[in-house]
């Protein structure tokens, strides 16, 4: 199979987009929502949940108010992307497929040391859990695997395989580049756009206002009506509105945390919070899906 | 016989389960294979990242016929009893058999169990090895209502030549194997078992054997480092580690940045070690040189690619590390106390800061008794833990205290106090040493004086092999730190230190002495020392012999002292003898309980033996030498000095009748007997513990 290298960062979206919507993916966009990774997007959290099977692939925009780094480091920051892969059930040659994205990708396995490195994936406060492995190109981690056991609480069966490329460190290598602000978005009549034209500022104000000027009174009583309007939504069994509420909810407490506004000791019960409105969620959407 | 060949293919497996894991099916195969009588020669085990294997040789094809009795009901049982019993086995009552012992009669049937084909056996053997396995994450996958440690993708079982009928893990079992992942990812027959390994190694750029794997990856980093005049640092357990995640190992060199070695030597070891898996190098003056060994799973087409990508990787790990170094260093110490009084150190003994407030006042308790700078102590406890928030003991737990002294130098503390707090964590284990500094053993010691008392007022105690605070470790490191210092500090006043503070009751103090005991006890053995002689000289605690004020029955290293005299003692001819005597003398002063023997002995009585004469005459004679060594803690030397008595009291015992009827001259014997142990064995250690081949 010939393929091209894509040249630019829009680039390499379009050809994940275009391979796994050969292999049967529905397209979706990104939430409209802060979140921590691919993972809190209900097409990935809730619909790991269940019998019923699912496959989609989108591109998630994700915030670690902690990650960032006022733009200064080449490769980490406080927003970035993720591309991520849901394929449930995790057919058996979901490895086959992923290593065949790379390849449509234009890397070639032969010269590239490809490695898939035990890593097993936790997320304390979705009540989650998987086990599979961080992929390493020539050392580099471009991708996470995960087998998905347990969500909000609730065992998995079938079980859903999770692909997770960090599109920033795939564009890197694709243009050999050693800043991720280097690499070149789009090529326009006007000349090349950067990823750093388009989030370079963005990087500078958002690490200030995470760091510094977040108002961490008025986080905290957000924090507190999220949760409030999530149990409330919950008694309605509204649950896809009370899933949003737990979203802020815990992007309002990343952003304590990044202002260390929260003691260690308390940080944990922050993070059960958290962990009890997503099992909770889970469980009604399990009940419902089982019941329909 | 045939060989057995067993490959279970698996998607990359845990890196700890390549090793564990294949070892653990060897185990669980072969037992089921003795259990069932199936009769083998010996066996090889194969573990890569893929592939979980297992060959044995010489198998028989025959499991042996036998014959299993069954006891059934007594003879006079019910007849329905009998015939259910009959009924059990498809036969009837007549075909029985009665058999007769002290208890009564029964009837017994003896089923003959034909001799069967041991292919019949092995899918069913290889199925219980398997779920027997201690996978500690199972998984699912797919629609699998089964689990297993990763997915399974094939199952291979040839038995001499023939495949074994039957699935494993939904896989029907074939004679194909898979190559290495990039380099020849196709199946591969495998003709016959003994074939294996070189088939695989040949065809599918896959060495089989972790061992053999494990040496290719050793010489090939020893190569690299040959050519480039540099000695790579080969830590065994990352060795183990690169071993479990390559089936193809290709060393390759990658260099780095020279301005990263201004970083701490630790830190660009650990960043290169825990993240990248890469090996550092030194010079011959035992300095990191900007390069690194990687183990790639390939013999990439170009390994240039290979290089610079990692090169790339590391270069961002060590920037990291650079920015976090240089972060932590806009604060002090001091500017981090207060954000450690954030940290809880364990609920009920109050945050680390709290902590920290303990081990000073410990800490210059013990400096007084050693004639260390108190203040000086005070400061470096108050600091010892501050690094515990600095941002790159958060990204490298591991690095904790060698931080706080890398950054307690940057802001120009003295070096004796950085060096305290570099070295407080240690030992970390058997292997680790005790910190070389004194200040560095003082403080370590409070630190684990301060663990150990808090987490005994908490009633947290180890049970069974539970010790989730590392109270174990804690406490021979309290040991080893004192004995190996040489210093004589008592158990009681280290306790004390804590008791005083309120942290631990007088009964939990107590529990935790009897805790630094056991612990001393069980070290001494790990040592090689008779487990008697610590007991020998602990029983100079209930004896009380030693006076009262110098106490040193609870000084571990002054007991370490008699205890190394013993041992060297025990290879001297006469230890039987005076063993012998104490025991003796014990029984007899035993016997004579009800009776008050006097004290102080009040010399010899009138009708005396020769042989008692002789006796009082040699312990006068070495009282004061075995004195004198024991005021110097030359407690071989006291040893030797009793063992000149061996002669008299070998005759003494020989020919002079202890217990003899006339009552005065009997008490005269017991307290001359009494002033022997007294004040002449016990000033060491109670000899009569002392278990001597004769």
């Amino acid at each position: 199979m010939h393929t091209q290298v894509p040249q630019t960062f829009q680039d390499l979206i379009l050809a994940l987009q275009q391979f796994w919507a050969q292999q049967g993916c529905v397209i979706l966009q990104p939430y409209d929502l802060e979140m921590g990774a691919g993972t809190f997007h209900p097409a990935s959290f809730l619909k790991a949940i269940g019998p019923k099977p699912w496959s989609c692939a989108y591109v998630q925009g994700c915030r670690r108010p902690t990650d960032g780094r006022y733009g200064e480091n080449p490769n980490r920051t406080q927003h970035y992307y993720q591309f991520q892969v849901i394929l449930k059930p995790s057919p058996l040659n979901i490895q086959e497929l992923y290593l065949n994205s790379l390849i449509a990708l234009g890397i070639d396995v032969k010269t590239q040391d490809i490695r898939f490195v035990e890593d097993n994936w936790e997320s304390p406060s979705l009540g989650a859990w998987g086990l599979g492995w961080e992929v390493w190109q020539n050392g580099m981690e471009v991708s996470q695997f995960t087998y998905f056991q347990q969500v909000g609480g609730v065992p998995c069966h079938p079980i859903t395989g999770e692909l997770t490329y960090g599109l920033e460190r795939l564009a890197m290598y694709l243009q050999n580049k050693d800043s991720m602000f280097d690499v070149v978005w789009a090529n326009t009549p006007n000349g090349p756009v950067t990823y750093g034209d388009i989030f370079l500022e963005n990087e500078k104000q958002q690490s200030t206002y995470n760091f510094e000027k977040a108002d961490t009174a008025l986080l905290f009583t957000q924090f507190e009506q999220y949760e409030k309007s999530a149990e409330n939504l919950l008694t309605e069994n509204l649950l896809l509105p009370a899933y949003e509420q737990v979203l802020k909810a815990s992007h309002t407490f990343n952003l304590l945390d990044a202002r260390k506004a929260i003691s260690v000791s308390e940080r944990q019960r922050y993070i059960l919070r958290v962990r009890k409105l997503s099992c909770a969620i889970a469980k009604a959407y399990y009940d419902q899906e089982v019941l329909a | 016989m045939s060989d057995l060949l067993i490959e279970i293919g698996t998607e990359e497996l845990p890196t700890q389960a390549v090793w564990n894991l294949s070892q653990a099916f060897a185990e669980n195969f072969l037992a089921l294979l003795d259990k069932t009588q199936i009769a083998y020669q010996n066996h090889q085990v194969f573990a890569t990242p893929r592939r979980l294997a297992l060959r044995v040789n010489k198998v028989a094809q025959e499991i042996p016929g036998k014959t299993v009795e069954h006891r059934g009901p007594p003879v006079n049982a019910a007849a329905p009893a009998i015939q259910g019993f009959a009924d059990k086995f498809k036969v009837s009552v007549s075909d029985l058999e009665k058999i007769k012992n002290d208890k009564g009669e029964y009837f017994i049937y003896k089923q003959a169990q034909t001799a069967r084909a041991t292919v019949s056996e092995l899918l069913a053997l290889i199925e219980q090895a398997l779920a027997e396995l201690p996978i500690k994450k199972p998984m699912s996958w797919g629609n699998t209502t089964f689990k297993f440690v990763r997915p399974v993708h094939w199952a291979l079982v040839l038995f001499g030549g023939e495949v074994l009928e039957g699935k494993l893990f939904d896989q029907k079992i074939g004679r194909e194997t898979y190559g290495h992942r990039f380099l020849n990812n196709t199946a591969i027959n495998i003709d016959k078992p003994e074939n294996y390994e070189n088939t695989l190694e040949k065809q599918g750029f896959v060495i089989a054997d972790f061992e053999k794997r494990k040496q290719a990856i050793q010489k090939q980093i020893e190569d690299l480092g040959v050519k480039y005049k540099l000695k790579p640092i080969i830590e065994e357990d990352l060795l183990n580690e690169v071993t479990s995640i390559v089936e193809w190992p290709v060393a390759v060199v990658g260099q780095f940045n020279p301005e990263f070695l201004k970083l701490p030597k630790e830190v660009i070891s650990l960043t290169l070690k825990q993240n990248q898996k890469c090996f550092v190098l030194e010079n011959d003056e035992k300095q990191l040189q900007p390069y690194f060994i990687t183990i790639a799973n390939i013999d990439s087409k170009d390994p240039k690619q290979v290089i610079s990508g990692n090169e790339k990787v590391v270069r961002a790990r060590l920037s990291d590390a650079a920015f976090f170094f240089a972060q932590d260093q806009k604060q002090t110490l001091e500017d981090r106390l207060s954000a450690l009084a954030q940290i809880t150190y364990q609920q009920g003994l109050g945050s680390v800061f709290d902590k920290s407030e303990r081990i000073v006042k410990i800490a210059k308790q013990i400096a007084a008794q050693l004639n260390v700078d108190p203040e000086l102590m005070g400061r470096a406890a108050l600091l010892c833990k501050a690094d515990l928030t600095s941002a790159m003991v958060g990204e490298f737990p591991e690095l904790q205290g060698i931080m706080g002294g890398y950054y307690a130098k940057h802001e120009q503390q003295k070096d004796i106090l950085a060096n305290a707090i570099r070295e407080h964590y240690k030992p970390q284990g058997p292997q680790d040493q005790i910190p070389s500094s004194d200040a560095g053993a003082i403080l370590a010691l409070s630190d684990k004086l301060d663990t150990l008392c808090g987490m005994f007022g908490l009633d947290k105690k180890p049970t069974g092999d539970k010790d989730p605070f590392a109270l174990r470790r804690a406490a021979i490191g309290v040991l080893r730190i004192i004995i190996e210092k040489k210093w004589f500090l008592n158990v009681r006043d280290l306790i004390g230190f804590s008791v005083n503070q309120k942290v631990l009751t007088d009964s939990q103090a107590k529990d935790l002495t009897l805790f630094i005991w056991d612990r001393f006890d069980a070290w001494l053995r790990e040592q090689s020392f008779q487990p008697e002689l610590f007991a020998s000289v602990r029983a100079l605690e209930s004896t009380k012999v030693i006076p009262p004020e110098i106490p040193q029955y609870d000084v571990p290293y002054d007991i370490y002292l008699r205890v190394q005299a013993l041992q060297k003692f025990m290879t001297m001819p006469e230890a039987a003898s005076l063993a012998t005597a104490h025991k003796r003398a014990n029984n007899f002063m035993l016997k004579q309980q009800s009776i008050q023997i006097p004290d102080p002995y009040p010399g010899l009585h009138d009708k005396y033996e020769q042989q008692e004469y002789d006796l009082v005459t040699a312990m006068s004679a070495q009282y004061h030498a075995v004195g004198e060594f024991c005021k110097n803690r030359d407690y071989y030397g006291a040893l030797v000095s009793l063992a000149k008595l061996k002669p008299v009291l070998d005759s003494y015992f020989d020919k002079v009748l202890v217990m003899c009827d006339d009552n005065d001259i009997r008490l005269n014997r017991l307290s001359l007997l009494k002033l022997l142990t007294e004040n002449l064995f016990l000033k060491i250690a109670d000899l009569s513990y002392l278990v001597v081949s004769q």
